[in-house]
């Protein structure tokens, strides 16, 4: 008899975040919770050590700054664009990443969150705070509504439920004309002190950066902890004493919010949130980013996330300025190239974009460059010192 | 007078015995045929539209049903093992790869057979590729990354269609157009009656297959991989084996829904019949072909009576197959995990 | 289970420290590398111009036979043939004369002094134009997308994505007009000798639109739409708010209506529905007609507008339909449903595919069909639909590929020439840049080569009578910008792999 493995964990897990200095804590379910003990983290950098991990940090930091700046105005939305799948993937990492939950349903929360987004703006005609609070608020609703449904149905079940659930709100909320507007779509402005394109981008940042903030102290936390336990195996989890229902549940709405935010980001990029601007592909496509970004590795479905919102740019610009380019091979192929990019990560670097910055990403993460053996093993970066 | 009810009582419940899936959808049937009657829905070609799209799902969740049960892989590219053969069989038929931007070419209903035979020999070819290519070498494997990386190459494969044939739909021939026959005043065509005789005879030979010394062997490997390689079963043969039959199902599959709407187009199968066609399998019991079969089939009347009671009652809601392939989903996993059909874990 | 007995992989790539530190390299830059040119995909190719000739109104002059109807059985006899003189400046249909030069010809042209003799079609006009009458200097500012040489303008339509169409012809034929008009007539436009085309691919996404025409709007002077409801309907409201001109086909009114820089250049379906319900009445008597609809809001105005007229006109009525998008389980069970009801006419507003599938799905039932609009009147809806799309009717604002070999040869020879396409869409988008000339001309004769967004709104809002002999006349003011009355009736032939013209510039039945 074949069986399902429990959680239907992916085996490319990679960079478990490990929090540097554990945070004071008395219970025992947070010495039950964090894995492999490292002995590395009382370890610290000399200054010289300190001071070039800060200059590296600092140069990344300002490139990413500088990187708005330097599109010509017609690409700076591609920077936007970034910005959605940031989020997009750091959602899904908390999900598939810690929880090891898949959903091949993502687009659902993006679309929920982008249409109550359009819905609050033009119907209710609220401000965008309160819009971009209702795509949270409903982004977390429906994926809580889809982790209730997760904690009976695991797995490859539960990946087949998210894919009817995206196919269920593309087909029947989305074309909900009272709620979206129906094919021709809803519009949304955006805030009054963001409606330039440049503004909108940084305020975009400034989202990503908070995300990753609370991404960051998610992780150090009990409760982010307990939904990385979950991943491993859900009965060991339960037996230290982690409560199953209560974390999976949490992980599934945090992820939905953050999808959501994203959503309501998305629909102010073009002001206009059309359903022909969601469907599987998206869903899929954030999968594809996350896992060629590195499961569980901030920085690394971060990267992931930015090489898919630049890659039909890229195709095309090199379609078109150079001269050992292909012909062929234009913009039509930027989703070959991504879901090629995909099964090259699972088959020759299951830990992605992370696996291979692993030492760097550790180093920048106020770590030795080198780990011990043991802690190699996951392969992947994604240190919380990796600061914003 | 008082005893027999309890006699009656005692033959039901042996009756049902190991048999509550097969009751369970015999009420939910009735159910839904009692309402549709109710709401003056035409019956017969409810039935008749949901035979023809349900045995389509059914051949496409065998080729489901099987990978998984051979090498616990639920295969996203299933689809793609049928689209991709479909167009196979139209450049087969229009003449070659010389024109195919000419989107009204008509292919050449009388090489139809030669080349389905070659479709059908391309998607085995397709189905043992991408295994040997891709899921062989996952390494230890779970369920979700392969299915992930399945879901990559059925992007890859619908890319190379589009770019390929444009998205746009090109014509495609039935094996037999027209009318079979008439019945209360609807038409029943004969596609819909080559489409389920075409799950027959599918279903049966693999039927077949699974009594042989091959099929036990299959299922031996399915089961415990190192006790059949102990008995001399080569496991990769046997994944080869499974992967081959999954793609020519899949191939017939595509062939016979691109004369649903007398159409291939990118991505057809995936887009139109996959994500019903799993939910057939689980419906069924996705470790059983019968379940398959029988839950393939099942989906299609449901769509079809979700779409005809949307319209008699005058819902207008959109999409009532998404609502109803999320709702049978729902339930199935809920209610009864294994399916109607298939082994409890 | 398949055995979990392979080690675990992730150890045999120990990543190097260099190697991390080059990937990390890599994808930060990505972002720099992609702003090296702009993603709009452009592809215009100029033209060289010399000397002026008018807007093609030679073509004009024997534009009105109607060419024996002769496909779809009885609905070719009743063809109506209405009064020759409806309409302000266009004209109704004429007697099936066989076409050829007549005096409607004169009463159709445009009152404006620069104006040049019609001139027979195809010939080479070489003489300097006179210096525009009408001299007032152009109060507006925004020169956008014009300079001395050149006039910039943008074409945006869907080319990949789930297109239901034939669409490199779009980019293909997107400038055919102007390179023939300056390159082979030698004709001058606004006194520059180039029109540059910038053809940019929506994906048939309304987003996607809204993108690429914000990117358009930065380098050129006015935005054309292609195809799309949606994408018209997102672009010409981002057009308006950012006071661009832009010129589409007439499609939904819904969010266009009332729009200062938005023009169509041919009627809406809400208006075509009255002409619709007309067809249908006059041609079909007291079949029972149903309209199947997609589930739109872009469509509730052509609802409103043929049920309106279905009242008004007395048709004998079934329902109004509405199907969900993008579902392809609905066409059979639909079809049923019409035909255990008794309905023999069917008014089809979808997406080509859908009423290719429909048609498809319910060969049974014979149904005539009947639309408006302008994708369903494509041939490309016969590569894919015949045969049971045979004989189907749709109205539309360019007629049929046999009317324009009679009555167009020169778009014929330019295709032949450039060697772009000779199909329907390139025919289309010859007839918008010929509207688009037409408006330039009367703009010179008010403002002179001066071209500003600004006066050329103003100017263009105030035009009667804008004639090409393609598209339908406008008669545009400032309260409706939506100035066609007419249409051209095509009947789909699928023997002769194309659509038949029945009728041109029809104003009633």
């Amino acid at each position: 008899m074949v069986k399902l493995l429990p959680g239907g964990r992916p085996r490319v897990r990679t960079g478990v975040p490990q929090p540097p200095p554990p945070p004071p804590s008395g219970r025992p379910t947070d010495d039950a919770a964090r894995r492999l003990p490292v002995a590395t983290s009382r370890w610290r950098p000399s200054a010289a050590g300190a001071a070039a991990r800060l200059a590296v940090l600092t140069v990344i930091l300002g490139s990413v700054l500088a990187a708005p700046l330097l599109l010509p105005a017609p690409l700076v939305l591609i920077a936007a664009k970034a910005v959605v799948f940031m989020l997009a993937a750091l959602s899904m990492n908390v999900l598939m990443g810690y929880a090891g939950q898949v959903s091949l349903g993502h687009g659902a929360f993006v679309a929920v969150g982008a249409f109550a987004s359009g819905y609050v703006l033009t119907i209710m005609q609220l401000p965008w705070a309160a819009a971009a609070v209702a795509a949270m608020s409903l982004g977390g609703l429906a994926a809580a509504v889809l982790g209730a449904v997760a904690l009976r149905v695991r797995g490859l079940y539960l990946a087949l439920v998210t894919l009817a659930y995206d196919l269920f709100v593309t087909f029947t909320v989305l074309n909900v004309r009272a709620l979206t507007g129906g094919g021709a779509g809803q519009p949304a402005p955006r805030p009054a002190f963001a409606t330039d394109d440049l503004a909108y981008v940084y305020l975009g940042l400034v989202i990503v950066a908070l995300v990753w903030v609370f991404d960051w102290r998610l992780t150090a936390s009990k409760a982010g902890r307990a939904i990385q336990a979950l991943r491993d195996d859900e009965r060991v989890a339960a037996s230290w004493g982690i409560h199953v229902t209560r974390y999976k549940l949490l992980a599934f709405v945090i992820s939905g919010t953050v999808a959501g935010l994203a959503g309501a980001y998305f629909a102010g990029i073009e002001q206009i949130v059309a359903t022909a601007d969601f469907g599987f592909t998206l869903s899929l496509t954030i999968v594809l980013m996350t896992v060629v970004g590195g499961l569980g590795s901030r920085p690394g479905v971060v990267q992931g996330a930015i090489v898919f919102a630049a890659l039909p740019t890229l195709l095309e610009t090199a379609h078109e300025q150079l001269a050992w380019w292909p012909r062929w091979l234009g913009s039509l192929w930027e989703p070959f190239v991504g879901a090629l990019l995909l099964v090259l990560v699972l088959v020759f670097y299951p830990g992605g974009i992370a696996q291979q910055q692993a030492p760097l990403l550790r180093w920048l993460g106020w770590q030795r460059l080198h780990a011990p053996e043991h802690v190699a093993l996951g392969g992947g970066g994604g240190g919380p010192g990796a600061r914003p | 007078m008082a005893r027999r009810p309890r006699w009656i009582l005692r033959w039901l419940r042996g009756l049902l015995r190991g048999r509550a899936g097969a009751v369970a959808a015999t009420a939910a049937a009735l159910l839904v045929v009692a309402v549709l009657v109710r709401s003056g829905v035409n019956l017969v070609s409810t039935v008749s539209i949901g035979v023809q799209f349900g045995s389509v799902y059914a051949l496409i969740a065998l080729g489901v049903a099987l990978v998984y049960t051979s090498t616990g892989v639920l295969n996203f590219a299933q689809g793609e093992f049928g689209t991709v053969p479909a167009f196979l069989a139209y450049v087969i038929m229009v003449g070659g790869v010389g024109d195919l931007g000419d989107i009204g070419a008509v292919p050449d209903p009388s090489r139809l057979w030669w080349a389905s035979l070659m479709a059908v020999a391309a998607g085995a070819l397709l189905g043992v590729l991408v295994n040997v290519a891709v899921v062989q070498r996952l390494g230890a494997l779970s369920p979700v990354t392969a299915l992930v990386a399945t879901a990559g190459v059925a992007l890859m494969l619908i890319q190379l269609e589009i770019i390929v044939f444009e998205s746009q739909a090109r014509n495609f021939p039935r094996y037999i157009g027209g009318e079979a026959f008439t019945v209360a005043g609807s038409a029943v065509e004969w596609h819909t009656l080559l489409v389920l005789a075409a799950l027959a005879v599918t279903a049966t030979l693999l039927a077949v297959l699974f009594r042989t010394r091959t099929g036990t062997a299959l299922l031996a490997t399915s089961q415990e991989p190192f006790a059949a390689q102990l008995h001399g079963v080569s496991v990769s043969a046997m994944s080869t084996l499974a992967w081959g039959t999954a793609g020519a199902l899949g191939a017939v599959g595509g062939l016979l829904a691109g004369g649903v709407f007398e159409q291939v187009f990118p991505a057809m199968v995936t887009r139109d019949y996959l994500i019903p066609a799993f939910t057939g399998a689980v419906l069924g019991g996705i470790t059983s072909m019968v379940g398959a079969v029988v839950g393939g089939l099942l989906l299609g009347l449901l769509v079809s009576s979700a779409n005809s009671l949307n319209l008699a009652l005058g819902l207008n809601i959109p999409g009532p197959p998404q609502v109803i392939v999320l709702a049978a989903l729902l339930v199935v996993l809920l209610v009864r995990p294994h399916g109607l059909l298939g082994r409890a874990v | 289970m398949p055995a979990a007995s392979s080690p675990p992989r992730a150890t045999r790539h120990q990543p190097s420290w260099l190697r991390g530190l080059g990937v990390l390299a890599v994808l930060t830059s990505l972002l720099v590398a992609c702003g090296q040119k702009p993603g709009v995909h452009v592809a215009a190719e100029p033209g060289v111009v010399a000397g002026g000739t008018g807007p093609g109104v030679g073509v004009v002059g024997g534009a009105t036979g109607v060419p024996p109807a002769v496909t779809g059985g009885d609905l070719a006899g009743d063809l109506p043939t209405s009064d020759a003189a409806t309409g302000a400046g266009g004209t109704g249909v004429d007697e099936a004369t066989g076409g050829g030069a007549d005096a409607v010809g004169a009463a159709r042209q445009p009152a404006q002094p620069a104006q040049q003799p019609a001139e027979p079609a195809g010939q080479p006009a070489q003489q300097p134009q006179p210096p525009p009458a009408g001299g007032n200097a152009p109060r507006g500012r925004d020169r956008t997308g014009v300079s001395e040489g050149e006039i910039r303008i943008a074409l945006h339509a869907p080319q990949t994505g789930a297109a239901p169409l034939p669409t490199k012809s779009f980019e293909q034929s997107r400038d055919l007009y102007w390179r023939w008009l300056t390159e082979q007539q030698g004709g001058e436009v606004l006194g520059r000798r180039k029109v540059v085309v910038t053809f940019a691919d929506d994906k048939y996404q309304p987003s996607s639109a809204s993108q690429v025409c914000r990117q358009l709007m930065e380098g050129h002077f006015l935005l054309l739409g292609g195809g799309g409801t949606d994408q018209i309907q997102a672009c010409g409201r981002l057009a308006s708010a950012r006071n661009v001109p832009y010129l589409s086909a007439g499609v939904t009114e819904a969010g266009l209506q009332g729009l200062p820089w938005y023009f169509a250049a041919s009627m809406s379906y809400r208006a075509q529905g009255r002409l619709l319900a007309q067809f249908v009445k006059r041609n079909f008597g007291d079949a029972k007609v149903a309209m199947i609809v997609t589930d739109t809001p872009n469509f509730d105005d052509a609802v409103q507008g043929w049920e309106a007229a279905v009242r008004e006109v007395g048709i004998n009525y079934y329902k109004t339909q509405k199907h969900p998008r993008g579902d392809t389980s609905w066409y059979a069970t639909y079809g049923d449903d019409m035909a255990s009801n008794g309905v023999q006419v069917l008014y089809v507003l979808s997406s080509p595919l859908d009423y290719i599938r429909f048609a498809q799905q319910n060969d049974d039932a014979g149904f005539r069909y009947v639309g408006v609009g302008i994708t369903m009147g494509l041939n490309a809806v016969l590569a894919n639909g015949c045969p049971q799309v045979h004989g189907g009717v749709f109205f539309s604002p360019f007629p049929g590929l046999d009317w324009a070999r009679q009555h167009e040869p020169a778009f014929f020879q330019a295709a032949g020439t450039f060697g772009t396409p000779d199909d329907d869409l390139s025919l289309a988008m010859w007839g918008l840049a010929k509207q688009l000339h037409v408006m330039f001309e009367r703009y010179r004769g008010v403002h002179g080569n001066e071209l500003t967004r600004e006066d050329f709104r103003a100017v263009v809002e105030q035009q009667r009578g804008l004639e090409t002999g393609l598209f339908p006349t406008l008669n545009y003011s400032p309260q409706d910008h939506f100035g066609a009355s007419t249409v051209h009736v095509l009947q789909a032939n699928c023997d002769a792999g194309e659509h038949t013209t029945l009728a041109t510039f029809v104003s009633g039945f």
